[in-house]
């Protein structure tokens, strides 16, 4: 179960942090992380997405702009996905854990700007 | 008054089996020094502590709670402090914005003075790429000191460091167990380790054994044989 310790009430919090409460306890990125995770996720989105354009490109002929819900939701799950990678990729996975910061959230707030994208190059594509 | 404790742990990579019954116990105040032969699974057991690998089978307790899939992130948002074999910090930010980052995530006062000890205003500046192998280990353990852990597993904190670094490091590390927090350490400096350490484990054939104290463990027939051989 996911908490967030910084939402649960001071009390709660308390037992918590004491190791009184049966709560799984995770920290809520500082600013500077999520900042950070923001950027990688749209750069790997762009990635992402270019990719799936170029394919398209070799498969059709064509550059393709709008995608099916089902291939959007593939591109941002694979952009959380790939954050994951890139994160081990820079050794960065231990201090995240020590921080609190479990991989669900890593992977959330990377593909946040992915999703974020992908609505508003759907609403654009719908009312031009 | 233990801190963390694990019963039975065993652990297989593919078909080699590392681990069979493996037990550790960390108390707080103390420091427990865990050695044993290459290969022997001293790190598994350290990151099987830590949630960082999940064990095949066995019991994990940390603070009197009993963690059925315990992960890294959950445990440390409850105090504990795993310094890896590996570099810690992000190679390309700059130390002290790090210890900042951990200093402010978990709003603690980190000792001053373990931080002088740890010469971390002279690294404050730079990149864990740009430092040497002593300096970053300086680096990763200041961190440690921000965090003021509940339950500090150190693997390998010792290595590669020059005797002097050596004995700051390990007086570090006795300084944080005084201050309340069950140190664990693993290594083959066994010198510094059997100074600083107030049990020692000998981990050895997939399990292993709570020797006692230092002085005990330098008397255990076996394990001077298995182990430290001409040490």
């Amino acid at each position: 179960m996911f908490r967030c310790v910084r939402y649960l009430p001071m009390r709660v919090r308390r037992e918590a942090h004491a190791g009184n409460s049966n709560l799984d306890v995770y920290m809520v990125p500082d600013w500077l992380l999520i900042r950070l995770l923001l950027g990688r996720g749209l750069i790997l989105w762009l990635g992402v997405r270019l990719s799936f354009a170029l394919i398209g490109f070799a498969l059709y002929g064509h550059l393709p702009t709008a995608f099916g819900p089902m291939t959007v939701l593939f591109i941002v799950g694979l952009t959380g996905v790939l954050e994951l990678v890139d994160q081990r990729r820079r050794g960065e996975v231990d201090l995240f854990g020590n921080l609190g910061i479990s991989r669900a959230v890593v992977a959330t707030l990377a593909a946040v700007p992915a999703l974020a994208a992908e609505i508003a190059i759907s609403v654009a594509l719908r009312y031009p | 008054m233990i801190v963390l404790e694990l019963d039975s742990v065993g652990k297989s990579f593919g078909r080699r089996r590392i681990l069979t019954s493996a037990t550790l116990r960390a108390e707080a105040g103390g420091v427990t020094a865990l050695l044993g032969r290459n290969g022997t699974g001293k790190s598994t057991l350290l990151a099987i502590a830590a949630g960082v690998i999940r064990a095949d089978y066995g019991r994990i307790i940390f603070r009197d709670r009993m963690r059925e899939r315990p992960t890294h992130a959950a445990l440390a948002g409850e105090g504990l402090f795993f310094l890896p074999m590996r570099e810690l910090l992000i190679p390309t930010m700059l130390v002290g914005a790090q210890l900042d980052l951990v200093t402010r995530t978990f709003a603690t006062t980190p000792d001053g003075a373990l931080l002088d000890q740890l010469h971390i205003q002279d690294l404050r500046d730079r990149r864990p790429l740009t430092l040497s192998g002593g300096e970053r280990r300086r680096a990763d353990l200041a961190a440690a000191v921000c965090r003021t852990p509940v339950c500090l597993l150190a693997d390998e904190p010792l290595r590669d460091l020059a005797p002097l670094d050596a004995e700051c490091c390990a007086d570090v590390l006795r300084s944080l167990a005084r201050a309340g927090c069950a140190v664990v350490v693993t290594g083959h400096e066994v010198e510094p380790l059997l100074q600083v350490a107030d049990r020692v484990v000998w981990c050895t054939d997939g399990t292993t054994y709570d020797l006692g104290t230092p002085a005990s463990a330098a008397d255990h027939l076996a394990f001077r044989r298995g182990y430290l051989a001409g040490a």
